[in-house]
Order: C-alpha cells, then structure tokens, then sequence
C-alpha cells in the first residue's frame, strides 16, 4: 500500500498510446519536478518518443526490479549508487555504446559500460537562519560533532538526517560516512544523544528545517537543499569543508528493455553538453560537468576548494549490501541513533 | 600440407627458376612456419600471465575476505573489509561475486547460486584454487579458498568463494598477445629485408662475373681480375685455370694441325714428284723401281693419314673420358691376334706373356687398341731385318703392387738411350727406318697419358726397344 502511494503515473504526452517503440519507460528515484526539464527537452529532441516517467524512492525502486510487478522498464535512474553498481552487477542492465564522457577526469562516474553518472550532488549540512542568527555555524564534520557535545541543548531534538535503515540513499550515504571519516561512530552517538530527527526524505527534512522544527541538518542532498534555499530565505546550505560526499546519480539501460536504443540515447542526452546544460540551468540537479556550476548555487560553493568525495560508482559498493555488513552497520546505526 | 608440397612441387619441377626467388619464398614459407608456432606459444604465454596476474588479485582480495571472518558471540562473524573490493578495482569494468559457506557447508552470505562445487578436501585449505564458469551469462573467475576457524563454539572450515569477469583478464591478454605478435612479425620482416638485401649481395658476385666474361673474348689470354672476395676467388681461379687448360690445349692443336698439314703436305709432294718424274721419263716404259718408290711414297702416306686420325681419335676420346672396365688380357688377346694375323707374310714370332692374375683397368678400349697395334707395329717396322735372326716381339702382362704394366720388346737395334725422351714426341723419326710417320710412340703416349698411366722406354733384354705401358688400379684411377 505505502509503494501504491508513493508510485505516480506520468504521461508527458497527448498521445500516450502511440507505437510501442517510441515508448520510452523510466523508473527513477528522482523528484519528476527535479527532472521534467530534461524529459520535456528529450522529447523535444526526439519528437516520436513518450516518456513514461514512474517515481520511485530508491529501496523500492531496487525491489520492484528484483521482484517485478510492473512491465520492465527501459531506463532505471537512482542516486542510490550502491544499488544501481548491485543491479548491474546482478547482470540488469545491458551495455550500451557511444555515451559521450562528460569530463576525462571522472572514470568514477561510470562503470564498465552499462551503468553512467550523469550529475555531481554534494551531502550538505542545512541549517535554519534564524535558530543561527548568533550562533556560529558548523562548517566541518568535527565542529558539528564539538558543538553538539557543547551545545547538547540547543540541538537536542532538532537535528535531522537520512534514516539509514529505510532509505537506499540514505544507507549509502551513511555508510560511506564510515567510510571515509574515521570519526564517523563519534557523530552518530552525538546525534544519538542529541536525539536526531530521522526522515526518509529531504523533502520532508528540508519542510520541517524551513519551519523551524529542526534547527540543523546533517547530511542532506545538496541539490534538493539548493534548490529549496534558493526559493526560501529560512534556511541555508554549508558544504561541509573537511570532506563532503557526492552522490552521483546514475543510469542504466534495463537488460529487457523494449526501447533499448531510446533509452541508450536518452541516456548519451543526459551526459551530452545540452543535457548537463539543462541540469545546470533549469533543473534542482547538479551537472556533472563541474564547469558549468549550478543556478541553485549562487555562492558557488561547488567550485570552492572544498574537499569532495564523490562515491565511485564501482563494485566497492557491493560490500556494504552484503547482509551480514547491512545488518551490522543498521544494528550500530540503530543503536548509536536509537530511539 | 598438401598444398605446400604442390607449391613445393611446382618450384622444383619448372625447369627454369629464380634463385633469388625461390630463396625468399623458402625463406618467407619457413618464417611463417615459425611465426605460426611461435604464436601459439605466445599465446600460450599471454594467457598464463593474465591468468596469473589477475589471480593474485582475486587471491589477496579472498585472503582480505577471509580476515574478516571470524568467530564472536559463538557464532560465525562476517565482516568484510571495504579494502577487499577496493583491490579487485585494480580490473575496473569487471564484475564480483562472491558466496560465503559456514563449517557445515551452509551458506552464510553473498550469492547462493554460484556455479562453483564446494569441495571438503583438505588440500584446499592451504592452497586455494582457481575455475573458470560461466554465470549470469558472463565468463567468470572463481577462486575457492578455505579457513579453519577452531573456537569450541564453531569448529570447522569456512569457505569463500570469490568471482570476477574476466573483461580485464582477456584485455591484458589481447595486449600481451598483439605486442608480442607485432614485435614477432618485425622481427620476421626485418629478418625477410636482410635476407633479402643477403640474397642479393651474395648473388652479386654471379652478375660481376658474367659481366667480367661477356666483356672479355674467350681467347683472351688474360686473367679474370683478382677479387677481394674471399669465397669468389676459388671461382675466379677455377675459370682462370679452365681457361688456361683450354688455350693451350687449342695451342696444342694448332702446333698438330701445323704440324700434321707439314707432313701430308711433304708426302704428298713426294709422291707428286715420283709421279712426275715418272711422267716426264724418255722411257715409254715406266721402270718398276720407279713405281715401287711411288708405292713406298704412297703408303707412307697412307700410314701417316691413318696414323694422324688415330691420333686425333685418341686425343678426342680421352677428352670425353669414357671409361669403362676392362680385362687387360681380353684386350692383349685381341690386338695380337690381329697383328698375327697381319704379319702372317712375315717370319715374325710373337711371344705373350700372360699375367698370373686377371688384370682389370678402367679405360677406352678403342684407344688401348689403337695404342697397342700403334707400339705393335712400331715394334714390327724397328725390329730385326736380318734373315740369319728372326725377329721377336714379346708381349707381356705384369700385375704389380703399384700398377699394371704392359710390356712391349723387339730384338731390333733399339734406340740410343739419349734419343730415347725425343722418340715419344710427335714426327720425330729415330734411327734408320724412314718409313715410320713419327707417330706410333706419341699415339701410344697420348693414350698412356689419358689412362692416366705412363709410356716408358727402354732396353729390352732381347737387345732391342722396350716400351712399357703403366696403368694405375682401378681404385687408384677413381681416387686420381
């Protein structure tokens, strides 16, 4: 029932039933208002083609492929890299030729030649302005980690980050926190003391941060946090100085795809020079063409010297989708976070 | 390999051919022999060491796995450490599988499908081993190894099992093979191009040659000039010598020619005057003495003719040198039979000495012949004249150590020692006989000499000439 909920239909056409080809099936786990440009562009470009766009968050998206009740789709888009590198892994997608490569200087975002990146979106801190009106602002993962020790009452109870345990992205994100940070176990038993807010989703995160009912995000996508600070003076975005993660958003062409050459193009438009133009400028994504920055970045903190990590789209991932590692890592997650 | 041999075939059998090309074509047939075995070595090669470099991978990667397996709240922990598939990132495109087995072969994590058989050998917990299956449609390598965990909770092997595709493998492999096959075929080029530019330059010395005889007259007496080469030089000398051979032998035949042409001439001229005289005569009838002179005249003639083409026969066989075997005695028998029966007008006694054993040579029988009725009748025309004596020719046979002798003596009056070396040359007459043409001994020579034996003389012990013929042994005659 929550799945039926959360699945909305999307026809960007006035004639939805036009020959099967021309049908182009994407399941994504991308906000459809974070992506219509690009699709109506697409469709612009190839007149012939329908996009039928089905919304999907991440875990469920990966379920509803391991386990089909839908008709196959042609293109599977996820910022859950872990579970794209799993599904292509598990022999997925198909390979597909002639993708344009965004930049020489990012093998990591694309693997062998089936799965590829197509935007670059920094794991930001999202803070309410007016809570830190006098207060300074944690810019690192360790000043974070001080203050919430220093100021447990200020923050106790209004800090808010992914839950690991429901949310794909969130896991990874989490997960890769380990990785790369050695102080990581610190942070989560400080939010654990702190009592953090634990979400599925930005949205809901970013809504309840505009309001004032949290004061302090922790690892929220950038993009979607752009895109909102830019309409809303309540909330602001720090990319986190020390290390920031990125998430890649990635895409496949599914292994009985109906459409696989539309889907193969739509995929080369998306890494094309027009498709990472349209991100950068017209949609919440960011382009993974460094160079072309993002509207929703005004003070241009993605091209500040900030250390990046952006999380290679490579069987590494594999290793935290074992079940013995997920259930360790959850089981420590829970209990540093537990309620 | 059939067609090879035709080609084979086809080369040999044309009857005209290109040195240089069927050199480069051998040459070129072998190289690629060579290549082709060669390539299935190299590829042999490529495959081993792709297979080995990229199972070191697969190899430490298990061998981090395996570190974090262990034993905790009596159970078995799995902790795989992020590094294990950060080595296998070493072959970026490739896919990873893996399975992990509990003590009791039951399946802890990873993929429950994998293709590969868990074995419970004991060897495999010290070496790990490596199979090739195909899973999810793709080429994958698995390596199988084992650790003993011995906690009194959980006792017993786990085993992992860790897959990758093999895209990385077979592209260092296809690397390793074309960098080898395009160093080989270089290699086998240049070694072609030098060959080729060898062929050449060994070939030259065959141009300069013929450039060197065409330019010059065949009966230039000149020398070929002198080469710095080595190996030409024997050649050079050869045709030099060959050359040399042929002029003097023309020499010599030019001195007969003159020489012969002298002597008929001089007959004939004889003759004529005879004639004339005989013509010119008062006498109506012409006086018997007279014609007895023409008739002595003419046979001399006669004789010296025969002789002279004998002669010229003799010099022409021995050139072309066709020999056979012969049985000395068979040829004796021959000879003297017809000289017996030649000489039956005449009271000459002749005597054969035959040989102990058979004597066998290898010769020309017509010249032997020629040259033994040659020394026969000179034995005849020299020998003893008076009536109160009765001349003897002894023909002998001897088989000697070293060679085989054929003796010819007379009890003529025989030659004086010192004219003896004179009377083998050529229209040299010695002692009182006129009627000889001078040839008989230097026909017997020439023939000794192409027998590759000798002519002797001597004095007989019959008071008169002794000529001795020597002919080497069959053997001997081969070796020379």
């Amino acid at each position: 029932m929550l799945r039926i909920a959360f699945v909305c239909y999307l026809f960007f056409s006035s004639l939805p039933l036009m020959a099967q080809e021309s049908n182009l099936r994407i399941y994504s786990a991308t906000d459809i208002s974070a992506i219509r440009p690009l699709l109506h562009e697409f469709e612009t470009l190839n007149p012939e083609a329908t996009i039928l766009y089905r919304e999907f968050n991440t875990q469920e998206l990966y379920d509803e492929l391991l386990d089909p009740i839908l008709p196959p789709p042609d293109v599977v888009i996820s910022s859950a890299s872990d579970l794209q590198v799993k599904l292509v892994n598990d022999g997925f997608a198909q390979p597909i030729y002639d993708v344009p490569n965004v930049s020489s200087h990012q093998p990591w975002a694309q693997w062998s030649n089936e799965l590829f990146g197509f935007t670059y979106e920094p794991i930001v801190f999202v803070y309410n302005k007016e809570s830190f009106q006098n207060r300074s602002i944690p810019h690192t993962h360790e000043a974070l980690a001080e203050q919430l020790r220093e100021q447990a009452k200020f923050y106790q109870g209004r800090i808010g980050t992914y839950d690991a345990a429901s949310s794909g992205l969130g896991y990874l994100v989490a997960s890769q926190d380990e990785v790369t940070f050695s102080l990581t176990g610190r942070l989560q038993e400080s939010l654990g003391r702190a009592r953090a807010d634990i979400h599925c989703c930005t949205s809901l995160l970013l809504t309840r941060l505009t309001t004032g009912d949290l004061v302090f995000g922790y690892n929220l996508l950038g993009s979607y946090a752009m895109a909102k600070a830019m309409n809303n003076e309540h909330i602001g975005v720090i990319v986190p100085e020390d290390y920031a993660l990125v998430i890649v958003r990635s895409a496949f062409v599914h292994r009985d795809a109906k459409a696989a050459e539309l889907g193969a193009d739509f995929i080369a438009y998306l890494r094309s020079p027009a498709g990472q133009q349209t991100i950068a400028n017209n949609t919440a994504l960011m382009p993974l063409d460094r160079t072309l920055g993002s509207h929703n970045d005004p003070e241009n903190q993605l091209n500040s010297s900030t250390n990046f990590h952006p999380i290679r789209l490579a069987p590494e991932l594999l290793l935290y989708l074992d079940q013995h590692k997920k259930t360790q890592f959850l089981n420590s997650w829970s209990q540093a976070l537990g309620d | 390999m059939s067609t090879i041999e035709k080609i084979l075939a086809l080369i040999s059998s044309s009857e005209e051919y290109s040195l240089r090309q069927r050199m480069l074509t051998r040459t070129a047939l072998f190289m690629c022999t060579v290549l082709a075995i060669l390539s299935v070595g190299v590829w042999h090669y490529a495959n081993t060491s792709a297979d080995y470099s990229y199972d070191r991978l697969l190899s430490s990667a298990s061998v981090t796995m395996l570190d974090g397996i262990n034993v905790a709240k009596n159970q078995v922990h799995i902790d795989l450490p992020y590094s294990a598939f950060e080595i296998l990132q070493l072959a970026p495109d490739d896919k990873v599988y893996y399975a992990i087995y509990g003590p009791n072969a039951d399946f802890l994590s990873g993929y429950f499908d994998l293709p590969v058989k868990l074995t419970d050998q004991q060897a495999d917990l010290i070496e790990p081993h490596y199979a090739l299956h195909t899973y999810k449609g793709k080429k994958v390598r698995f390596i199988v190894r084992q650790k003993r965990l011995s906690e009194r909770s959980v006792a017993g092997n786990v085993t992992i099992i860790l897959g990758q595709t093999t895209l990385a493998r077979d592209a260092q492999m296809r690397d390793t093979l074309y960098a080898a096959l395009t160093t080989l075929m270089v290699v086998m080029g240049t070694a072609l191009l030098v060959m080729w530019i060898a062929i050449n330059r060994a070939l030259s010395p065959l141009n300069w040659l013929s450039s060197q005889l065409k330019t010059q007259s065949p009966m230039d007496k000149q020398n070929l000039p002198t080469t710095q080469m080595l190996e030409v030089a024997p050649l050079t000398q050869a045709i030099n010598d060959y050359r040399q051979q042929w002029l003097s032998a023309l020499a010599a035949m030019r001195d007969f020619i003159a020489d012969a042409s002298h002597q008929i001439r001089t007959a004939q001229a004889t003759t004529k005057a005879q004639l004339e005289i005989a013509l010119t005569s008062d006498n109506e009838q012409i006086d018997k003495n007279t014609i007895n002179e023409i008739y002595k005249d003419h046979t001399k003639l006669t004789r010296l003719t025969n002789q002279l083409l004998a002669h010229a026969t003799i010099v022409h066989r021995g050139d072309r040198q066709t020999f056979s075997v012969l049985t000395m005695q068979k040829i004796l028998q021959d000879v003297i039979t017809q000289a017996v029966r030649d000489y039956a007008h005449t009271d000459i006694e002749f005597e054969y000495v035959p040989p102990h054993n058979d004597v066998q040579i290898l010769g020309d029988e017509l010249v032997l012949k020629e040259a033994l009725r040659n020394v026969i009748d000179n034995a005849v025309q020299h020998g003893s004249h008076t009536s109160n004596t009765t001349a003897i020719i002894r023909i002998s046979l001897h088989y000697r150590q070293e060679n085989h002798q054929v003796w010819v003596e007379d009890n003529g009056p025989g030659i004086p020692e010192s004219m003896m070396s004179q009377a083998l040359e050529r229209f040299v007459k010695v002692g009182r006989n006129t009627q000889g043409s001078g040839l008989g001994l230097a026909i017997a020579q020439s023939a000794a000499l192409t027998h590759r034996g000798q002519l002797l003389l001597s004095k007989s012990e019959l008071g008169g000439l002794a000529v001795c013929f020597s002919f080497p042994h069959i053997m001997d005659a081969n070796d020379a």
